[in-house]
């Protein structure tokens, strides 16, 4: 079945499913969400308005049977950095746009009146519905009630009552293999869809599939891909413990950010640590090791019951855990994974809110460690779009205006996660230069030799750092081409096998001969298009820096400040 | 432990065994996160120290602990000696994430630190043998807990007490508790545990 795009206009309320343009016929993923928005949406426009455009795209691998290939792109301009903006899920939805043969779903206008639609994608057909009786429900009630309409089977993507409110830290919910949910957590997506009036979108894909050029040559690559990503230690690790087993180590680097960012330690972090984590799901009957997406070998999620040994959340990430626990000083599991849950359910991203809560408590709206009150905040008023809920829903920046805190640890209005760089200095020039805002993903550990991205420069020197991250953010731009998840990175990193097989399935996906060169050339034309459209929408290298209190405020217990100069963060774009 | 130092006075100290299920031993080994306590001759190196531990052999040293903290800070090989009052080692197996690279011991992306923990200097060596807390990470404690456990540790009482807190199904789990060789009831563990600083730990299950 030959991909094609479908397009969806709200505001006159038609359909389209057009042929894929040539210039976006060897993209995917986040490669074809950042071509398609900087070729259709005005760099200035408003995010909320009309002229954005929601865009969801399935990676290359996506749909075949390629180990870890379930990662679905969105991709818009973002209402909360107001640049371009690409968030990647797990889930089963990029499965199913891939089977449905829709290379990518483009959302644009915004209906007329206040009525509220969903749309249903299905081989060769797109439809939209009118939709009344999910409104104001959160998301584990519209998957529910979707699975219901439609065949079990179908994929959901969704948003909660932020989205709906239009909140800037909304996200939008993928249905994972057990109809529970992931999300595109960053850059406030969910409220992107929210303006565009749609509460969910169901993905049929039966009868759908995906066509393999070369199927021997393709199931020979998965095979060496698929033994690197089982063999490797770092697949077993997350398999136990999940990413959470970071919590230690960061802990033990000086790099966990505390109580909004005044410390680099925590002292309740053994009770939130992964080790502790694997211990209570053992304990309560859940699972440690679980999939986001059929075909994962790795299985990082989890299945986190209460302490009556009922399903509580899954797929809780280190980065989540951090902002709830570290960052706001809450040290119980228990009260992380009903937050985790409710935060699932309104659909709103649990980075972002969590650390704008951190910044709410600097402020004095409630205390360091007061998990009751972060609950009842997020159901009674940003569940109900409340003023305070409002201010907090719209992320840690909006916090931070609102009561005039000064620190406040956002770069282009995004939260910084999980790891302070004044003790991780490479991941701080990554958050400083990210076309997207502070992002831990965007600049992932990828075999920068194999793809000749590792710099020249000494690399203990600051031009070296800087190099080092450009060339982790060019790999890590292609792999989020891919439809794969990040942490095949371990894999590709200490097996020199791993990313040739990568590179093997796509060419015996398409029929073509990519080699390591071009895939590090489609990274950096996505980086640079993404980096043209947010100097086209105002943002200069100016953006580019980390907030001040990292320069004058030394983080205990190694006292680190950030110091890297402007000029030396803006050779990052010399290339 | 053979390394323990010979010039180390022996310490008053309560020591606790628990007798517990076997299936439940591998959920006692996540104390090891908190620490144990040694106290070695000035000079010994971090390999030295690894390698006299129970189940550490060279291979599962340089294979497997590939992160390693001394005193918060990244350390690369395993000859750093240590020397001082005291110092803390942290060890783990293989690290996900971009910070996991980072920090992993002669990482690729090493330079990506904002700083490497450097040779301790030979002239802050005393008298006296230096008290190194090892904390266990990751797969480690659970690869190598059990054997570490059965041999006894020095644990600080605190530490018991709040893992024990956190996860009171455990206490089912204990088919024996001895106080310095006396058998006692599990409901007055934690009574022992507040009243002491450090102490000796037994877990096994048999």
């Amino acid at each position: 079945m030959a991909d094609k795009i479908f397009r969806v206009n709200m505001t006159d309320l038609s359909t389209s499913i057009e042929d894929v343009p040539a210039d976006w016929a060897g993209h995917g993923g986040r490669g074809l969400t950042s071509n398609i928005v900087a070729a259709e949406v005005p760099p200035t426009c408003h995010p909320l308005g009309p002229k954005n455009k929601l865009v969801f795209a399935p990676g290359l691998l996506s749909g075949t049977t390629a180990s870890n290939s379930g990662r679905i792109s969105a991709g818009a301009k973002s209402p909360l950095t107001g640049t371009i903006k690409e968030s990647n899920s797990g889930g089963t939805s990029a499965q199913r746009l891939a089977k449905i043969g829709c290379k990518a779903l483009i959302i644009e206008g915004q209906p007329q009146d206040d009525s509220w639609y969903s749309i249903s994608l299905k081989p060769g057909e797109v439809t939209i519905s009118k939709e009344e009786e999910l409104i104001g429900k959160g998301n584990f009630a519209v998957v529910e009630a979707a699975e219901k309409r439609f065949n079990g089977k179908v994929g959901v993507l969704s948003i909660g009552q932020a989205g709906e409110m239009q909140m800037t830290g909304a996200n939008i919910s993928v249905k994972d293999p057990d109809s529970h949910v992931r999300s595109l957590g960053r850059g406030g997506l969910g409220a992107v869809m929210g303006s565009k009036k749609i509460k969910f979108i169901a993905l049929d894909a039966e009868g759908g599939k995906v066509d393999i050029a070369d199927v021997e040559a393709f199931k020979a690559a998965n095979k060496v891909f698929t033994k690197a990503l089982v063999d490797h230690p770092v697949s077993q690790a997350l398999g136990t413990y999940g990413s959470n087993v970071l919590v230690n180590i960061i802990n033990e680097a000086g790099g966990l950010p505390t109580k909004n960012f005044s410390s680099g330690q925590f002292e309740g972090h053994e009770q939130i640590s992964g080790e502790t984590m694997h211990d209570l799901i053992v304990e309560r009957g859940g699972k440690p090791k679980h999939g986001c997406h059929a075909g994962c070998v790795i299985q990082c999620s989890q299945i986190y019951n209460d302490l009556k040994g009922k399903y509580k959340t899954s797929g809780m990430e280190y980065e989540s855990i951090w902002a709830m626990g570290a960052d706001c000083t809450v040290d119980n599991l228990d009260q992380i994974a009903e937050m985790d849950s409710i935060m699932d359910d309104i659909g709103i991203d649990s980075i972002e809110t969590a650390v704008a809560f951190g910044v709410a408590m600097e402020a004095g709206v409630l205390d360091f460690g007061d998990s009751g009150e972060m609950i009842r905040i997020m159901t009674e008023e940003i569940a109900k779009g409340t003023a305070l809920g409002r201010v907090i829903g719209n992320g840690a920046g909006s916090v931070g205006r609102t009561y005039g805190v000064t620190r406040v640890p956002v770069v282009k209005n995004q939260a910084i996660p999980a790891y302070d760089p004044r003790s991780i200095k490479g991941i701080g020039i990554t958050y400083a230069t990210s076309t997207q805002g502070a992002d831990h993903t965007m600049g992932y550990t990828i075999a920068t030799e194999i793809l000749g991205v590792g710099g020249t420069a000494d690399p203990l020197s600051k031009e070296g750092m800087v190099e080092l991250s450009r060339g982790l953010q060019i790999a890590t731009a292609a792999i989020d081409s891919t439809g794969m998840c990040l942490f095949i990175a371990f894999a590709a990193l200490d097996d020199g096998a791993c990313l040739p097989a990568l590179i093997d399935m796509l060419n015996a996906r398409f029929g073509i001969s990519l080699t390591a060169e071009d895939v590090t050339n489609l990274g950096m034309s996505i980086l640079k298009t993404e980096h043209a459209f947010n100097k086209a929408a105002g943002f200069t290298n100016l953006d580019d820096r980390l907030p001040e209190f990292f320069e004058t405020e030394p983080v205990p217990p190694h006292n680190a400040v950030w110091d890297f100069t402007g000029e030396e963060i803006d050779t990052f774009w010399n290339f | 432990m053979t390394l323990v130092s010979k010039k180390c006075e022996p310490q008053p100290m309560q020591a606790i065994e628990l007798i517990v299920k076997t299936d439940a031993l591998p959920r006692f080994t996540t104390l090891l996160q908190s620490g144990i306590y040694m106290e070695l001759d000035q000079g010994t190196s971090i390999g030295e120290l690894l390698f006299a531990l129970p189940g550490f052999s060279e291979k599962y040293v340089k294979e497997t602990v590939q992160t390693i903290f001394l005193n918060g800070l990244p350390a690369d090989t395993l000859q750093q000696k240590l020397f001082g009052k005291e110092a803390v080692i942290a060890i783990s197996a293989a690290m996900p994430g971009l910070a996991g690279a980072i920090f992993r011991k002669d990482g690729v992306h090493a330079s990506l630190r904002t700083s490497t923990a450097a040779e301790l200097s030979s002239q802050d060596a005393l008298e006296t043998p230096i008290t190194i807390r090892l904390k266990l990470f990751n797969m480690i404690a659970m690869d190598r807990g059990k054997e570490l456990l059965a041999n006894t540790c020095i644990v600080t009482a605190k530490s018991i007490g709040a893992f024990l807190n956190y996860r009171p199904p455990l206490y089912t789990a204990i088919l024996k508790a001895t106080l310095n060789g006396e058998r006692i009831d599990t409901s007055i563990l934690q009574e022992i545990l507040s009243s002491e600083d450090m102490l000796k730990l037994t877990i096994r299950d048999k």
